[in-house]
C-alpha cells in the first residue's frame, strides 16, 4: 500500500512540475485579437542619418487579421517616407487589396492580389508571435509591472505583464559587423570570438500582444520598442 | 567543303604564308583596336551595404555591384541574403528587385526580377544574385524587397522588409520603411 502511494505521489509530483512549466512558458494563444489602436515608438540605429541612432512612431488601426491600417506619424531619418503615409489592408476570401494613402498628393493608390495568406502590418502582429518567441530554448518568462510609458484605454481591468528574455550566441561574422559599423553603433567593442544578442519582450499575458521590446548587442542597446497608447475599441 | 574542312584550311594556310601571316598580324590590330575603341570603364564599385534593422536585427541585407563609363552604370549583380528570425518567418525569400532610372529627376521603372526561392535559413545565408547585367543610365537605381512567411494556430501570415534601395549615381544606398508587400506574386 506505501508503495502505491509512493507512486501516486511521484506520479503527481511530476504532473505538477510538468504543469507549472508549461504555465510558465507557454499561454493559451487567443485565436483572434479584439479591434485595437494602438501608438509606438521604435528607437534605434539606422533610423537617424547615415545608420546612426533614431526614432520613429507609427500609429496601428488593427480591426482584425484582414483589416488593418498602418500610418507613419514620424518617420526615421534614414528614409524618405513621409509622415501622414498610411497604408490600409482589406482581405476579402483570396482578394487582398492594399491601398496607399500619399499626404504630397492627397492621392490612394490601390493594389491587387490574390492569396490565402494574410498580410500582417508587422511581424510581431499576430497572436501567436509571442508564443513563438517564448517557445525557444533559450528563452526564460517572468513576471513584471506595466510598463511606464503605456497609456491604456478600454482595459477593464489591468493586463497581467510578462517578461519573456533570451539571447543568441554567434561567432563574429565580417558581413554582420560591417552592417554594425554602418548603423554606427559606436559603443559596440570589436568583435573577438562571439557576439551576444539579447532580447527582453514584455507583453500583455492575456493578448499575448508586445508591448515593449529591448535588443541588446553585447549588452549595447541597440533597438527599442515602446507602445506609447494602447486603447481597445 | 565543310565549315570544319575550311577552317583547317585556313589555319593551314595562315601557318604557311609568310604573307598572310601579315595579314593575321593586321586583323589582330584591327581586334585590338575594336576593343580599345569601346567605352573605357572608370571604376568598378559596390553599394554600401543595405541591412535595414528588424527584431532580430537580421532579416536582410543586399547589394549592387557596377561599373561605370561612358556616362552608363553597368549592372553586373544585384546581391541579396536573408534570415528568418527569432518568433518570426518560418520561411524567406527575395520578392523582387526592380530596377530604375531617373533620366529627367523623377523614377521611371525599367525592370522586375523575382520572386526567389523560399529559403529557410535560420541565420544569414550566404549572398545569391538575382537577375541579369544590364546597362543603365548613370543615374540609375536598384531596390529590392524580401517577403517573409509563417503559420501557427492563428493564421497563415506573410509580410515584407523595407524597401532597399541602392543608387549607382553617387554610391549611396537608403531604405524605405513602413511599407507593406507590394507588386503581390502570390503567398
Amino acid at each position: 500500500m506505501k508503495k502505491i502511494i509512493a507512486i501516486f505521489i511521484c506520479m503527481m509530483t511530476v504532473l505538477g512540475v510538468t504543469a507549472t512549466a508549461t504555465s510558465t512558458n507557454r499561454i493559451n494563444t487567443p485565436i483572434v485579437w479584439p479591434s485595437f489602436e494602438m501608438t509606438y515608438r521604435i528607437e534605434g540605429y539606422y533610423r537617424g542619418l547615415n545608420g546612426s541612432f533614431g526614432t520613429q512612431r507609427y500609429k496601428l488601426v488593427y480591426k482584425n487579421a484582414e483589416h488593418w491600417t498602418s500610418e507613419v506619424l514620424e518617420p526615421a531619418q534614414s528614409t524618405i517616407i513621409l509622415p501622414g503615409t498610411r497604408f490600409t489592408y482589406i482581405k476579402n476570401g483570396r482578394t487582398e487589396q492594399t491601398i496607399k494613402f500619399d499626404p504630397l498628393t492627397q492621392k490612394e493608390t490601390i493594389a491587387i492580389s490574390y492569396g490565402d495568406a494574410v498580410q500582417l502590418s508587422n511581424e510581431w502582429a499576430r497572436p501567436g508571435y509571442i508564443d513563438n518567441l517564448i517557445g525557444r530554448t533559450s528563452a526564460r518568462v517572468l513576471s513584471t509591472s506595466k510598463p511606464s510609458e503605456i497609456s491604456l484605454i478600454g482595459f477593464s481591468s489591468i493586463p497581467i505583464y510578462r517578461k519573456a528574455v533570451f539571447s543568441e550566441q554567434s561567432p563574429c561574422d565580417e558581413d554582420r559587423e560591417n552592417a554594425y559599423i554602418q548603423r554606427k553603433i559606436v559603443s559596440l567593442k570589436p568583435c573577438l570570438d562571439n557576439r551576444v544578442e539579447r532580447h527582453e519582450v514584455i507583453f500583455d499575458g492575456v493578448l499575448n500582444l508586445m508591448v515593449e521590446y529591448s535588443s541588446y548587442v553585447d549588452d549595447v542597446l541597440v533597438e527599442h520598442f515602446i507602445v506609447e497608447k494602447l486603447a481597445l475599441q | 567543303m565543310k565549315s570544319v574542312d575550311f577552317l583547317k584550311t585556313f589555319v593551314t594556310m595562315l601557318g604557311q604564308s609568310a604573307k598572310l601571316r601579315g595579314i593575321q598580324t593586321i586583323a589582330a590590330s584591327v581586334v585590338s583596336l575594336v576593343f580599345l575603341s569601346q567605352p573605357i570603364s572608370i571604376f568598378a564599385a559596390t553599394t554600401p551595404e543595405a541591412c535595414p534593422p528588424s527584431f532580430s536585427s537580421k532579416y536582410g541585407c543586399t547589394k549592387v555591384t557596377y561599373s561605370s563609363s561612358s556616362g552608363n552604370a553597368n549592372i553586373t549583380d544585384r546581391w541579396f541574403k536573408g534570415s528568418t528570425g527569432s518568433g518570426g518567418a518560418v520561411k524567406w525569400r527575395i520578392n523582387w528587385a526592380k530596377d530604375w532610372e531617373f533620366p529627367s529627376g523623377s523614377a521611371v521603372f525599367k525592370e522586375i526580377w523575382g520572386p526567389g526561392s523560399w529559403r529557410t535559413d535560420s541565420i544569414y545565408s550566404p549572398y545569391f544574385t538575382i537577375g541579369s547585367a544590364r546597362t543603365r543610365i548613370a543615374n540609375s537605381a536598384v531596390t529590392f524587397q524580401f517577403r517573409y512567411h509563417t503559420n501557427d494556430a492563428s493564421g497563415n501570415f506573410y509580410w515584407c522588409s523595407w524597401i532597399h534601395q541602392h543608387y549607382m549615381i553617387n554610391n549611396t544606398s537608403n531604405v524605405i520603411d513602413g511599407m507593406p508587400c507590394s507588386d503581390f506574386t502570390g503567398s
